[in-house]
Formats: C-alpha cells, structure tokens, sequence
C-alpha cells in the first residue's frame, strides 16, 4: 500500500510547479488507460502549450514581405512625426549620432530590446534582401515563416511520433460548443500548432455559440486576424470586445493593430483612453513610451518610462532605457545608479553585467571595471555576447592609454564575431596612429561595407585618403558620412576643404 | 469669357464625382481625388517651403506636392470636412464598398473604420435638422446611415431603391438643414431627420444633387438632363445628348444669387442661371469633367471655383466682377439673342393674322362647312372631349387603359400630341393617323408602368378633312392613380391571403369618393351599402385586389402585392389628409422569403469570414515565395528562381479562383440584403407617420439582434408589445 | 605700445582704473590647428532582452540542437546499416 497521489492530481501538481514534460507524460499514461477522459486530455493540451507560450502581445515580427509589399499605412509619406516610417531626425533631443551608438533603422541604440524593436525601410526588395543580415540582425521573410515556422516544429519536438492532436481531424464545431475545452483547445492550435486557419475556425464557431457575448473569443478572433494579416478586420473585433468588457490586454492589441497600420498617434490616442479608465497602469505607460521611442522622441519617452517607475519601481525595461539615456547624455553615475539597481533585482546575466563595467570606467570607479568585465565574460551566452564584451574592453583600454591591450581585445572582439565593424573601425584608427596606413584603408572598408548605416567608417576613409592625398576618394566618402550624419561639425569642415582644393585645380 | 486664373497639370487620374476639397491643416486647402488603383491623392501646393529636401535629387515640384493614400479597395465615394468640430482642422471621409474610413490627413490617425454592410455609394457631411454633431451621411443600397466623429452611427433609415446622390438643403426654410436622397427608382426624397416630407419623381437615376440658395436645389439624371427645383416644383430643366457628371452652386458673377454649375461628360462647363436656366458662361476641358469643388486655393482671400477634369487638369476661375455683370459671354452672343428675339416677333405676328383671319370669316357666315375647312376655320363651339376607361384586351394586345380623344361635331383630329412622364419612352407620344383614317375620334392605348397619378397634357390638330391650316386645342386629363386596376366580380377567383386591416372614422360617401378618384370605375357604379366590398384584377398580372369595409369603420384591403397595399394606404391618407396611421398586416408568403433571405445572409456572412481568411493565408504564401524568388534571382541562382516563380503562378492562380468565389458570394450576400431593406422599407409604406418611423427603426433592431421572428412579428403588427 | 602720456597720467594722477586702456582681445583663438583626427566608434550598452525575447531565442536554440540531434542519429543509423 502505498501512498501515493491520484495520478490526475499528480500531474497537476507537475504543472502548477511548470514541470510541464513530465505532466504531459503523466497524463499520456492516464489517456492510454482511459481514451475519454477529458480531464486528463484538457491537462494534456495545456501543459503541451504552456512549454511553447508566448506572450502574443510582444510578439511582433515584421518580416521583409510585409514590410515591402504591404501597403497597410495609409499614407505612403506621412508628416514627421505622425509616422513610424519616418523617423523624426533628431526631433527627441537626445544625443546625437556623434555621441550615441545607432542600428541599422538610423534609430539610436535603446537600453531594452523587444522582438520587435526593429524597424527601418529599405527602398526595395533587393535592398532589404542584401543588407546584411547576420544572425542577430536577420529579418525573416515573413511574419508567418519567421520564428513561428521554427516554433512550430515544436510540435514535432515534444512528440516525436506524431502530434498528439491531429487538428484536421477534429470536428471543431462539436468542441466550439463546450467551452471549456475548447479554449484549451484553441491555444493549443494558436500556440502550438501554428494552425492559425482552424484555429480562426474554432473560434468563429464558439463566438457563434456564445451568441456573441464572450469578450475573450473576440479577442482571440482579434489575434488571429492579426497573424493572418486582416489589419482591419482584427480593429473591428478588439473593438468589440472593448465594448463588452474592459480588458487592459485588449487595449494593448488594439495599440499594436494601429502601431502595424501605421499610425502611432492613434495608438497613443487609445493608450490614452486606456489609461482614463485604468489610471496609472504600468503596460498601458510602457506602451506610450514604446511609441515615443520608435518615433524618436527619446525626451518624451524618457518622461514616460519615469512615470513607469513611478508606479512600479522594479520595471526591468524603465530602469534600463532610462539607464541607458544617462549614459549616453554624460551622466554615467546616475546610470550606474539605475543598473545596480536592476542588479538587486536579480538581474544575472552578460549584458548587464557589460554595462555596469562600462559606467564604472565612465564613472571612475576603477576598483569594479575588471570584475564586472570578468563576470560578462563568463555569463555570456553566445559568441557574439561575448565578441561585444571584448569590445568595450577595448574602449577602456584606449581610455587607459594602452593601446596594446586595446589592439589585443579589438582582435579578440573580431575572434568572437567576424562581422563586428565597430572593432573593424577603431582597430583601423589604431593602425592608423601605428602608421599602417593599407591595413587601416583594408579595415575601413570591410567596416563600411559591414554597417553602411554607420558614419564613422566613412568619415575615418575621407581622412585617411585625404593624408595619403587620394582626394577623389575622400571627397566621396565625405559625402556618404555626411549623408548619414548630416550635423557633424568635422565632416563639413573636410568637405568644405576638399572643395577649396578642388577649386583651385 | 472668364479666364482661369491658374491650371494645374497633375500627373494621376480622377475618377468623376470623387473629388473634394478639404484644409487638414485648418488653414491650407488642398485637393483631395480619388485616382487609380484604389487610391486617393492630396495635391497641397502650399507646403513647398515648409519640405525638407533631404535627397540630393530634386523632383519635380509637381510631383512633390502631391501624396497618395493607400485605401487598398476601390473608393465610391469621397468627401472632406469638419466631423469633429474640437479638432480645428478638416477630415477626409473615404467610403468603398464595404467600408467606411474617416482620417485626419495632418495627424495621419484614422478618427475610425467602420464597415458599410450596404456599401456606401454617396457621401455628404454636415449637419442634418435637430442633431447636434456634424454627421458623416452615407447611401448605400436602399438605406441612409449616419455616422459622427466617433464612428456611432446615429442615424438610419431605408429608402426605395440604391441611393446614388446626397445632399443637404434646408428645404423648407425652417433654419435646419433637410436631406435629399436621389435613388435609381428615379425618385427624389427629402428626409427630415428620418421621415420623408416630400417626394419628386423624376424620368432617370438621379446621379447628383446640389443645394443653392434659400430652398432651391439643382439636380441631374443619368440621361443628360440638369435643372433646378424650389421645393417640390419645377424651376426649369434642360437636357443634353451628354451626361452630366458633376454640378456645383456657385455665384460666378457676382450678382449674389448662385449660378448652377454643370460639367459634363464631353469636357464642357457652363454655367446657368437660377431662375431661367439661360447659360452665363462656358468653357472646356479636353476630357470629361471629373469634380467641381471651390475654394480660396491660391490663399489669396477670393474663393475661386476649381473644376478638374479626368486626365488631371485643374482650372481655377475667380467669379467675374460686380460691373461685368451679366456680361461674360461673347458679344456675339448677345446678337444670337436678338436674332432670337425677332425670330419669336415674326411667329407671334403670324398667328395673330390667322386669328383675324379666323375671326372674319366667322363673322360672314353664320355656318361652316368643309367647303371653308380649307381656310382653316372651324365651328366656333367646337369641343374636344376626352374620356379613359379601362380596355381588357384581347388576344392581339394586353390589358390596357384607353385614353378616347374625339370632337363634338364633324371635324377631325388630324395629330395628336401627348406629354406625359412616365408613361411613354422620351415623354411623348404623337399620333398622326394616316389620311385614309381620319376620324373624330382616335383612340390611345396607355400603359402606366407604376401607380403614381400623371397628368397628361394632350395637344390636338383639329379641321377638315382637306385642310392645310389646323387649330390646336390643348387640354389637361389627370389619369388616376390605380388605373390599371379593372373592377371585376368577388366569385371570379378566390381571395388573396394577405390583409392590411385598419380602422378609420369616415363615412361610405368619402370611400366611395376616394375609389372613384383613384380607379377608372364605369359611370354607373353606385355603392350605397354601410358594409360593401369591391373586388379589382390587376391588368399587369392578373393579381387580386379586394377592399371591404365594416360598419364599424374598419378597413381590410386583401392583396397579395405589398407594394399595392402600400401605395393604397398612402393614397387613402393622403386623400383624407392622415397624419398617423397604425395598420396590422399579414403576408405570409411575402414572410417567408423574408425568413429565407435571413437565412442566407447570416450564411453568406460565414462563407465570407472563411474565404477571407483562405485568402489571407494564400497571399501571405504569396508573399514568401515571392521574397525567396527575388532572392534566388539577386544569388543567380535561376535554376530556382524559375521554379518559385512557377510555385508564384500556381498560387496566383488559386488565389484568384478563390476571389471570383468570394465576388459572387458577395453579390449574393449584397442582394438579400437589398430585399431587407426594401422590406423594411414596404413595412413602414404600410403605415403613415409616427408607426411609420417607429417600424422602421424596430425592424433595425430585429436585423442587429439577428432575431427573425421579432422582425416578422413588427412587420406584421407595428409594434414589439402587444 | 601705451602712449607715455597715458602711463605718465597713470602714474602720476594716481588713476586704478583703467578705463582709457583699451583692452584688444583676440576674436578667435591664438593658433588654431585644424587637424582632422580620426573618430572611434562609441562604446556600445548591451540592451537588456525581454523575457519574451529570451524564451523565444531559448526554444529556437532548442529546437535547432534537437533537429541536429536527430539528424546525427539517423547519420549514425544509416552508417550503420
């Protein structure tokens, strides 16, 4: 005799502690005994999705097809300012490019990173097919073939014989009218399946047999409308669900339809609403500081992301962005501030770690450089991690003086990740005081061919070819730095030397 | 000639009547028009200086000014306004066929997206009567919906047929704004907020209404006729072998009363007087006109008027000034009116001779005989009578209403001219029997297509047989409203099922007068009885019509057509001047296609969710493959390229397959719809006045609560409780 | 070079300020060098990633060591027959 749990109950205690692998298998036993036992079944289809879930909110993949071939947004050249196509340059007022980092949206480096804090509009499909697209930067095709394909092999992964439910099989209209399974069900085929097309079916089928009253089917109807790229259509449903019930999450899935349509005022309008009826609620704040940022409003952002904290002093995201604004506007003490206190809150991983290194040096407190570096190193997960760490253990390293140690760590950031043009540049610049003027031509170039949204490469190619006196040269490299950055003081002057020196031939 | 006072050459397309003027900014009007491609341009010359030129190329400052907006579906309609009157700055409203788009243009925000089940055909912006928000008012298929800034809409109501044109008219200068619906069944309806005061009827689809001053309105037909209305009557009409596409009310010269203005189809605009109709002044484009807006687009504090033709071309003319008033033609064309003016002397004298003519001889003889037919001179007491009745024709020819034309002595009827509307194709109808066949007497066949009453003007040639000279007699007949109906016998075919019952305080003498002035009833027909009951056959099908009546005052009209039930109701009350009339119905075949209409719509609403998804699916396939194809092609990889873009066609092919499937569920869907709405429209004709509009507005609640029998039930009785 | 007359006023009248003494300062700066230096790319903050993010990247990473895995076996299987 022994005392052993009910097996049911056994598995639901694997998955109320987030074992979810051995629930699932427990409850594939019980099924095997009993084929119809709907409990057993109903945790099975659960646990199967809880190990694959995704906050669909944050999920947010513009592939390269919808980007190019879409035509969503009303307007093709909206007022700057009223878009997200069209960044605002410099309208935030924040550092500019000659201080602050920038990707390849011509955007400046944020503190936080979402999956959908990518932007940026090439002018064609073969542009966007030839920028360079390294593992962290690629764009997948589309939103559909994107991480969802690769997440949907999950199903393949957990069975490995074949998926547990054959949705093609099921007669969805029979399980619409229970609706207690059928939710279960219907996240199973949104989540874990990728079957967006039956999934969309079983919930058109519920809604019906709720007669319409049930926000939550609507929403779902919503999402998938949205995956299926029915911009409108999905408006239309989390409208409708707003109306029969206030839900803070629907507020945030009508913000990102309009966000996909184009129109960020809008989106801040219904955040606005939103925030009337749910005074102080942090993701409806979070969600207007997201749009300020993507219209380069860094100022208002900022102001937003401190109201955030206001209510929630633990909000990872605040505390980084807001972070990373001081350090970038000269005040890395009070940066350092912020990410000590992401430290206290458990945060244990490579990137904060590399930036708390970097805001000691800045702030003088040399004791913890090295450990910090130390640490990043150790916790960093990828080669590319990695490679960034020895890169910012290079600009210390030129802070120091020593330019041997910063020669080596430049070099290592390159071992780590080939395509690192950052450590391309300041290697050539290194070189160059060297006197190894080919080597630092060679670096240039592989640097500006790497990241042409940068204007360091360019500009350090312009005067490189104007000492070595290939004007030419330099004179078109000027103009491309210029290009990108159009206030830098140092670039006109080159220009306007260059064009006396061509004035006088 | 008024010269224009700048020309524009715009390198899009217009389509007609889609074309706006709107100032996003609050301040800069900018030409907004629907072009190809499902998409709308906003031409705004003012913001040159404004740009940032951040390309090294300089476009062309054409180009530069104008900007496109994605609607992604064919646009039917357009306009730009105020809709939310705390935002200081015009909206643009966007209908297609399904939906509804209201967008701030300088925010670039939508104000909302509201879908149009009854597609939106025509859409005007303002505010209508009592309510207090400026609404967006779009016609669709048999129903008027109102929306305001949110995206409520506020307003609805049905009407006959498609709506093709809107306007807003204070129609019986009551300071509050009526609405005017033009519909294909050739109707002009004024609503005041959702009951209909007045209603014109015209010869064609009213493609375009405007409103001008006080309570004049200017209209047009598809058949090329344009012409201006004081309330329900008739200033003036003109008609030309072109369409007119878009008309406008405008004070080209400055004399303080609107002129109409009118483009037309073959690129010509002119401008007409309000009150005669007379043509102030003309121009031409070199392609149909599309749209005539006005506007101060030059910001120099004059309105100019802006017309725009479908290639592109703008013109704009500033009004001509107060001292050259009336003076903007041609002097050649002044002496045209004087060449007139004496052609006119010349007629009017000749008459006048023919009359003393006339005269003189009647005063040497006392007896006319054909002999003096030659000289033109009739009998002094010579009559021409008219008569209708009904004729039930025979094997060579249908059922029809005869219309008998004769002299009260000898003479005979050489022509017969007859003006009707309705009736007969272009308006009139001339006979002219061959010399063998004179008579005094002729004989016309007429065949109302619906009953309305219709008066008709009949001109006669009348004389003797050898006469070169003919007077004219012109007279007036009304022909009575159910003329096509026969009084027939009760045992001759037995009753229809459906009734309209209803009860009313009027003695027998004042139905029975109302039958005699409504039907063609034989002379001797005397109904004395408190309780009588007449039977009709409809001449056009056959179809039953009984009326009885109770001592008790209630009324039973059993038919099986509602459309008749409906016109007989509105005669009845407008005969004895009802306001409101509450009537119990049943038609129980009529019912049950209502049922089956429902039916099928709530279907078509669920194949339609299931092929747009089907469709979704397959173009975001589309879009992958497409990608990756590109991508082989930039690698040179064609060994590949060529079987994706072989995959591409295949899945073009499939999607277009899918979208025919989803086109013909559509007009499936679009025509049950249509039935509703007419229903409901026929329910709310059964009753009069405040029932009328409570129907209405019940039976819409039905329809959203998709509840069959509570419709059935409020069509049938009038109300929910009871 | 001072006027005499006016050191002569200064000293002798005894006056401290300077009032008449016209001060001629430069404009711009003394020497100027405009050397073009080359520019270093800034130093770069890692962005912190959401959970979302790092689930994602988890199961992609996951998936992929899977997939290898199975392929290995079936390598390994057919190498063996």
């Amino acid at each position: 005799m022994g005392l052993e749990m009910d097996p049911l109950l056994h598995a639901l205690s694997y998955f109320r502690r987030r074992k979810f692998q051995q629930c699932s298998d427990l409850c594939s036993q019980l099924l095997e005994k009993e084929p119809s036992d709907q409990a057993a079944w109903c945790l099975k289809v659960r646990a199967l999705t809880e190990m694959v879930y995704v906050d669909e909110i944050d999920v947010d993949q513009e592939g390269i097809a919808e980007m190019m071939l879409d035509e969503n947004a009303i307007a093709q050249v909206a007022r700057p300012g009223t878009s997200l196509k069209v960044p605002g340059t410099s309208q935030g007022g924040g550092p500019s490019q000659a201080v602050r980092p920038v990707t390849q949206t011509g955007r400046p480096l944020t503190g936080f990173v979402r999956p959908s804090t990518q932007g940026g509009r090439p002018g064609t499909i073969e542009q966007a097919i030839k920028t360079p697209r390294t593992a962290h930067t690629a764009r997948p095709m589309t939103s559909a073939s994107g991480r969802y394909v690769r997440l949907g092999t999950a199903s393949m992964l957990t069975n490995p014989d074949g998926p547990f439910i054959n949705v093609s099989k099921l007669n969805l209209n029979s399980y619409a009218e229970k609706p207690k399974l059928a939710k279960a069900l219907f996240e199973y085929i949104f989540h874990h399946e990728n079957d967006v097309k039956n999934a969309l079916d079983l919930a058109a089928y519920a809604t019906q047999h709720a007669q319409f009253k049930d926000w939550w089917w609507k929403v779902q109807i919503g999402k998938c409308y949205y995956r299926l790229g029915l911009y409108r259509e999905a408006e239309t449903q989390f409208k409708s669900a707003l109306r029969q019930q206030d839900m803070v999450d629907t507020i945030l899935y009508l913000a990102k339809v309009y966000s996909r349509l184009d129109q960020p005022l809008t989106a801040l309008n219904v955040f606005k609403q939103g925030l009337d009826r749910f005074p102080g609620e942090v993701s409806l704040i979070c969600g207007i500081a997201r749009i300020h940022e993507e219209m380069n409003n860094i100022s208002a952002a900022a102001e937003c992301y401190k109201d955030v904290l206001k209510q929630d002093n633990t909000h990872v995201e605040a505390i980084a962005c807001i972070g990373s604004n001081h350090f970038y506007s000269d005040q890395p003490e009070i940066a350092l501030r912020f990410y000590r206190r992401l430290l206290q809150m458990g945060i244990y991983n490579c990137q904060l770690f590399n930036n708390l290194g970097l805001c000691c040096f800045y702030a003088q407190q040399y004791d913890m450089i090295l450990t910090s570096f130390e640490r990043a190193l150790s916790l960093a997960e990828s080669e590319e991690e990695a490679a960034d760490v020895w890169y910012n253990l290079g600009h210390v390293a030129v802070g120091i003086g020593d330019i041997n140690l910063a020669y080596q760590c430049f070099k290592l950031t390159l071992a780590n990740n080939n395509d690192h043009s950052e450590a391309y540049n300041n290697l050539a610049v290194l070189e160059m005081q060297k006197g190894r003027v080919e080597q630092a031509r060679v670096f240039l170039q592989t640097a500006s061919l790497i990241a042409p949204h940068m204007y360091e490469p360019h500009f350090n190619f312009a005067v490189l070819s104007e000492k070595v006196g290939d004007l030419q040269r330099s004179y078109m490299a000027a103009q491309k730095s210029q290009e990108i950055f159009q206030e830098h003081v140092d670039t006109q002057q080159l220009i306007n030397q260059l064009k006396q020196h061509f004035a006088r031939l | 000639m008024l010269v224009p006072v700048f020309t524009l050459k715009l390198s899009h397309k217009i389509l007609p009547r889609m074309v706006a003027l709107g100032k996003y900014d609050g301040v800069h009007p900018c030409l907004t028009a629907a072009t190809q491609a499902g998409k709308v341009f906003i031409h705004n010359p003012h913001a040159r200086s404004q740009r940032v030129n951040a390309n090294r190329l300089v476009l062309s400052t054409q180009d530069a000014d104008i900007s496109l907006l994605n609607i992604n579906e064919a646009v039917s309609c357009l306009t730009a306004g105020v809709l939310n009157p705390d935002l200081d700055c015009d909206s643009l409203l966007v209908g297609t066929r399904t939906s509804l788009l209201a967008y701030d243009v300088h925010n670039n925000a939508d104000l909302f997206y509201a879908g149009v089940p009854d597609g939106a055909n025509t859409i005007v912006l303002g505010t209508l009567g009592d309510m207090p928000s400026p609404l967006a008012i779009i016609g669709g298929n048999c129903s008027l919906q109102g929306f305001n800034h949110e995206g409520k809409d506020l307003f609805w109501t049905v009407t006959g047929d498609n709506v093709r044109s809107l306007a807003l008219c204070d129609f019986d200068a009551d300071g509050k704004k009526e609405l005017l619906v033009g519909s294909e069944d050739f109707d002009i309806r004024v609503f005041k907020e959702d009951e209909i005061v007045a209603e014109m009827s015209e010869t064609e689809t009213v493609t375009s209404l405007t409103s001008m001053c006080s309570s004049h309105f200017g209209y047009a037909l598809s058949n090329g006729t344009v012409g201006i209305y004081n309330r329900t009557s008739r200033y003036w009409r003109i008609k030309s072998k072109n369409q007119a596409m878009s008309i406008h009310a405008f004070d080209i010269n400055s004399d303080g009363v609107c002129e109409l203005i009118t483009g037309w189809s073959s690129g010509k605009i002119d401008a007409r007087s309000d009150r005669t109709g007379e043509v102030i002044f003309k121009d031409n484009f070199a392609s149909s006109v599309a749209g005539i807006v006005e506007g101060d687009y030059r910001m120099d504090g004059n309105t100019q008027l802006i017309c725009c033709s479908v290639d592109g071309e703008v013109r704009g003319y500033l009004p001509g000034s107060q001292e050259s008033k009336g003076k903007l033609l041609d002097t050649s064309v002044d002496q045209d009116l004087i060449r007139e003016l004496s052609q006119k002397k010349q007629n009017l004298l000749l008459e006048l001779r023919n009359y003393e003519e006339n005269a003189k001889q009647v005063e040497l003889n006392t007896q006319v005989n054909e002999a003096d037919g030659q000289k033109g001179v009739i009998p002094a007491n010579t009559q021409l009578q008219t008569a209708l009745s009904v004729n039930l024709g025979s094997d060579s020819e249908s059922a029809h209403v005869e219309l008998r034309i004769s002299t009260s002595n000898d003479t005979i009827i050489r022509a017969v001219l007859i003006f009707a509307e309705g009736i007969f194709e272009g308006e009139s109808h001339v006979i002219h029997p061959s010399l063998q066949n004179l008579s005094s007497c002729i004989r016309v066949p007429l065949t109302p297509p619906k009953d309305v009453p219709v008066e008709l003007n009949i001109k006669a040639f009348v004389g003797y047989r050898n006469s070169t000279q003919f007077h004219v007699f012109e007279l007036s007949r009304q022909l009575p409203r159910f003329s096509m109906y026969t009084l027939s016998s009760p045992d001759s075919a037995p009753g229809p099922l459906s009734f309209v019952r209803f009860t009313l305080n009027e003695r027998v003498q004042m139905i029975v007068m109302w039958l005699k002035q409504s039907f063609l009833l034989p002379e001797d027909l005397e109904i004395q009885n408190v309780s009588f009951e007449v039977c009709f056959t409809s001449l056009r099908d056959a179809g039953q019509l009984w009326i009885k009546m109770t001592p008790g005052g209630e009324i039973s009209i059993n038919t099986d057509n509602v459309d008749l039930a409906g016109d007989i109701v509105q005669s009845m009350a407008s005969f004895w001047a009802i306001e409101d009339l509450q009537v119990e119905a049943d038609f129980p075949a009529y019912f049950e296609e209502m049922r089956k209409a429902l039916v099928v719509v709530d279907n078509s609403h669920a194949v339609c969710q299931k092929l747009t998804a089907n469709m979704a699916d397959s173009s975001n396939l589309i879009r992958s493959v497409l990608v990756r194809a590109e991508d082989s092609r930039l690698m040179g990889d064609m060994k590949n390229m060529k079987r994706r873009y072989m995959e591409l066609y295949d899945l073009n092919r499939d999607l277009l397959s899918q979208y025919k499937i989803r086109c013909s569920n559509h007009t499936e869907l679009l025509n049950n719809l249509k039935a509703i709405n007419q229903a409901i429209q026929r329910a709310g004709q059964l009753r009069v006045g405040k029932p009328k509009a409570q129907v209405i507005a019940a039976c819409r609640d039905a329809i959203k609560n998709n509840s069959v029998n509570m419709l059935i039930k409020i069509m049938r009785v009038g109300t929910l409780s009871s | 070079m001072l006027p005499l007359t006016s050191i002569y006023n200064a000293l002798y009248l005894g006056v401290t300020n300077i009032s008449f003494w016209k001060e001629i300062l430069p404009h711009r700066m003394l020497a100027v060098e405009d050397v073009t230096t080359m520019v270093l790319c800034k130093p770069k903050l890692l962005p912190l990633k959401s959970v979302t993010l790092e689930k994602l990247e988890k199961m992609q990473r996951e998936a992929q060591e899977t997939i290898r895995q199975q392929e290995l076996a079936q390598q390994s299987s057919k190498s063996i027959e």
